[in-house]
């Protein structure tokens, strides 16, 4: 609830471990809040959760352990480089030593960062900064992986980059992937299962096929606009000029 | 229908009253009612008052120095408009309006009167409130007569007028200059503090010193200054329109005047003139905004320096990390190390005005200094240690919140770091303006070590409410918000009252025990334990899940 509007109500979901699962929305449907509660950010004022098998109320630390996030804008420090931001997230989630040095070169060279790695972040463009974020979130190789908008500011490259990097881990490690996103293609390309949320409940849940076979939609961009409107009126586009 | 510039007042008015919200126009007519009240009612009824108070033999004294002090009191009134429009601006450096103007084909030219007129409404009730301080004394003293004192503020307004195209003029060539580099609000924001001293020390001066900066400004060298030309006119028009005796008006041609008045108005139309139109001309040179190939030097992260592998390796790689990477987020800002350089200088001024202003003699320095001197500097860098280490510097925005926030314990961790890495900046912070001080006044050994210990309390307990108030309300990066002003007032009147607190327990504990020293070092205990207090609550507000 914030003040009298309630971000999300009704919310039954279960999400298999090992999949790939994207809370698809426009934007203040509730997707941020969604994840920000199931990662232990925020409180529900009703209702429970469990994130690989602990009660978001009444163990955060678990889940923060278990769990990655990545969340919607960075939020880095300009002064930092991506190395030593990468080292404080790592020290935060207490890794170190060689291990966490090995792991943070694997990321940046996935990613494509290395040659820039110890330039400060104030320097890098908005999509390198999402890829840095997009390291720290798998830092510690959780078991569950919140993403907020992945893919909002890369370009399609880079987006095909995470996409796959998804798949990789998904199929290798068995992580499982939460991920909130309102692009629709990324969302049918990365996830095996899909749930529509609209004005804070959940409408639509299931495999992109199944629900645009469901709607009798063309793909999952025409499902997604008949599910939840936006679709425009053609004549009123430039009624002003009359 | 207007020109392009007029939208750009318009919009810069709009920016300048946003705080006003919906009711900007009324309240602004409201505030412009309680200038001109403060102007031709209040103004004119202090000094009156003052007048009968002091007599004419006071007033007769006032006006054979008076055109000395005008000079004096215009350096530093002049400056005030010049720059702190300036470092106000600077505060917040931002470009990208100017794509939106130049694609929509605004001339430079434009974003420069638009910017200037948009900012007079504000920055000229400023001046209505400055100026009538300068008119009135001369008005009493002189009996310049309701002609003279019209022109006076004729004058006045014109040479503020230039002087805020000026400012203007300035600010937006650097915004123009570093708006597009990434360090570009950092650099801005550092600027914004280093520009302050300019104001600061001839303020000092006229307040602390009067009698020799008014000879100081009686010398032919004051001449250079165009508050100078300023003060002369005023000082003319104040002696040819006022009742002063022949006699009494050729000493002061003589002794104060060393221009004639054609040559100050001269003088100062050519200065109003040029900066307008120099203005003009260097707008589309100066602020030729995305203009030819530009190269971006990158600024690259070095190895770590001994000390941060000591701190590394004496604290574990965890804690150490966070510890480090604090330390060199801090210290990488340019704007935190120009803070930190004007709590040094103001700490050092102070503890100079002490020693050699007008309370500096009559008390006996050799008594008095080594007690007012860590007091005065324990005032001032406590204060300001809670601004300039709270304030904006501990989460840069939400988003760096949310992933501290995500790790298991991380804000425990984070805000411990945070505070140890500050106490270990506040030692230097504290300790180089004591050295300082005590070297120039010539302070023993063990006076000066006494001092540098209570001003490091002082400081910490004041870092302490800083940090731990801006956990209870954060102000992320931004400093024109209303928490960043309420966290700033709120960690200000703490420090101050506990620092008071401080000052009497350990008045009461030197009288008590009779040993000044360790009395003044106990002294600094409440400030000490209410900065701790507030810091823990901080942590456990930020620790703290929201409700959804």
């Amino acid at each position: 609830m914030f003040g009298s509007i309630q971000a999300v109500k009704d919310l039954s979901l279960t999400v298999m471990e090992g999949s790939r699962f994207g809370l698809l929305g426009p934007n203040g449907a509730g997707k941020t809040t969604t994840v920000r509660i199931l990662s232990g950010l925020l409180r529900q004022s009703s209702g429970t959760a469990t994130v690989c098998g602990f009660d978001v109320s009444k163990n955060r630390n678990r889940v923060k352990e278990a769990t990655g996030l990545l969340p919607e804008s960075p939020g880095l420090y300009s002064k930092l480089s991506a190395v030593e931001f990468l080292e404080f997230v790592g020290a935060l989630r207490r890794k170190g030593g060689e291990e966490l040095h090995r792991r943070i070169d694997s990321l940046l060279g996935i990613l494509g960062l290395e040659s820039r790695q110890n330039d400060l972040l104030e320097s890098y463009s908005s999509g390198m900064k999402q890829k840095v974020l997009v390291a720290s979130t798998l830092l510690h190789e959780p078991r569950l992986v919140f993403l907020d908008e992945p893919t909002s500011r890369l370009d399609p490259a880079a987006g095909v980059l995470v996409r796959d990097l998804i798949l990789a881990l998904a199929e290798e490690t068995n992580t499982t992937f939460f991920m909130c996103t309102h692009m629709t293609r990324f969302a049918e390309d990365s996830c095996d299962i899909i749930g529509i949320l609209n004005e804070g409940s959940l409408t639509t849940i299931g495999p992109p096929s199944e629900i645009v076979q469901q709607v009798g939609a063309k793909n999952l961009e025409d499902a997604y606009l008949r599910v939840v409107g936006g679709e425009v009126d053609r004549s009123k586009l430039l009624s002003w000029r009359k | 229908m207007r020109g392009r510039w007029w939208a750009i007042a318009k919009a810069e008015f709009l920016v300048r009253t946003s705080r006003l919200h919906r009711a900007r126009w009324i309240l602004y007519l409201l505030l412009v009612g309680a200038v001109l009240l403060w102007a031709l009612a209040i103004l004119p009824l202090v000094f009156s008052l003052l007048l009968s108070r002091f007599g004419d033999a006071f007033w007769l004294l006032v006006s054979t120095s008076l055109p000395g002090f005008m000079r004096s009191i215009m350096l530093p009134v002049w400056l005030f408009v010049l720059i702190i429009p300036l470092s106000n601006s600077l505060d917040n450096v931002k470009t990208d309006q100017w794509e939106i103007l130049f694609s929509s084909g605004v001339q430079t030219r434009d974003v420069l009167l638009g910017s200037f007129l948009g900012k007079l409404p504000v920055t000229g009730l400023l001046v209505a409130v400055l100026a009538p301080l300068v008119v009135y004394p001369f008005a009493y003293a002189y009996g310049v007569s309701v002609l003279g004192q019209v022109l006076m503020i004729t004058v006045l307004i014109l040479f503020s007028v230039s002087t805020i195209w000026l400012s203007n003029v300035l600010s937006t060539a650097l915004h123009a200059k570093i708006g597009e580099s990434p360090r570009g609000d950092d650099i801005g924001k550092a600027l914004s503090w280093g520009v302050v001293p300019i104001v600061a020390v001839p303020a000092f001066c006229v307040m602390y010193w009067m009698g020799s900066t008014a000879q100081m400004m009686g010398t032919e060298a004051s001449v250079l200054f165009p508050s100078t030309w300023c003060a002369d006119v005023l000082t003319w028009v104040a002696v040819y329109t006022g009742n002063l005796p022949a006699s009494s008006m050729m000493n002061l041609e003589a002794y104060w005047l060393s221009l004639s008045p054609m040559a100050d108005i001269v003088l100062l139309l050519l200065f109003t003139v040029l900066l307008f139109v120099g203005g003009f001309r260097a707008a589309d040179s100066v602020f030729a905004y995305g203009a030819g190939p530009r190269f971006k030097k990158i600024a690259q992260a070095g190895p770590d320096n001994i000390v941060l592998k000591f701190f590394r390796r004496l604290l574990g790689q965890n804690f150490g990390t966070v510890l480090v990477t604090s330390i060199k987020d801090y210290t990488r800002k340019l704007q935190n190390v120009a803070k930190i350089a004007y709590g040094f200088f103001l700490s050092v001024l102070m503890a100079l005005v002490m020693a050699f202003g007008p309370l500096g003699g009559p008390v006996g320095n050799r008594v008095w200094l080594p007690v007012i001197t860590p007091i005065i500097m324990g005032m001032m860098l406590g204060m300001l240690a809670g601004v300039i280490f709270g304030g904006v510097g501990l989460f840069d925005s939400r988003n760096q919140l949310w992933i501290v926030k995500s790790t298991p314990s991380g804000v425990r961790t984070f805000i411990t770091a945070r505070v140890v890495s500050y106490m270990l900046i506040a030692i230097p912070y504290a300790f180089v303006p004591s050295l300082i001080a005590g070297g120039l006044l010539n302070l023993s050994l063990s006076d000066t070590f006494s001092a540098m210990l209570y001003v490091y309390t002082v400081a910490l307990g004041c870092l302490w409410v800083g940090i731990g108030i801006t956990a209870l309300n954060p102000s992320y990066d931004s400093s024109s918000s209303s928490a960043f002003t309420v966290n700033t007032v709120v960690t200000i009147v703490i420090s101050m009252i506990t620092i008071i607190a401080s000052m009497l327990l350990g008045a009461v504990a030197a009288i008590r025990e009779g040993a000044f020293q360790l009395a003044l070092v106990l002294g600094s205990v409440p400030c000490f334990t209410v900065g701790l207090v507030i810091a823990v609550l901080g942590t456990m507000r930020l620790n703290y899940s929201e409700l959804a």
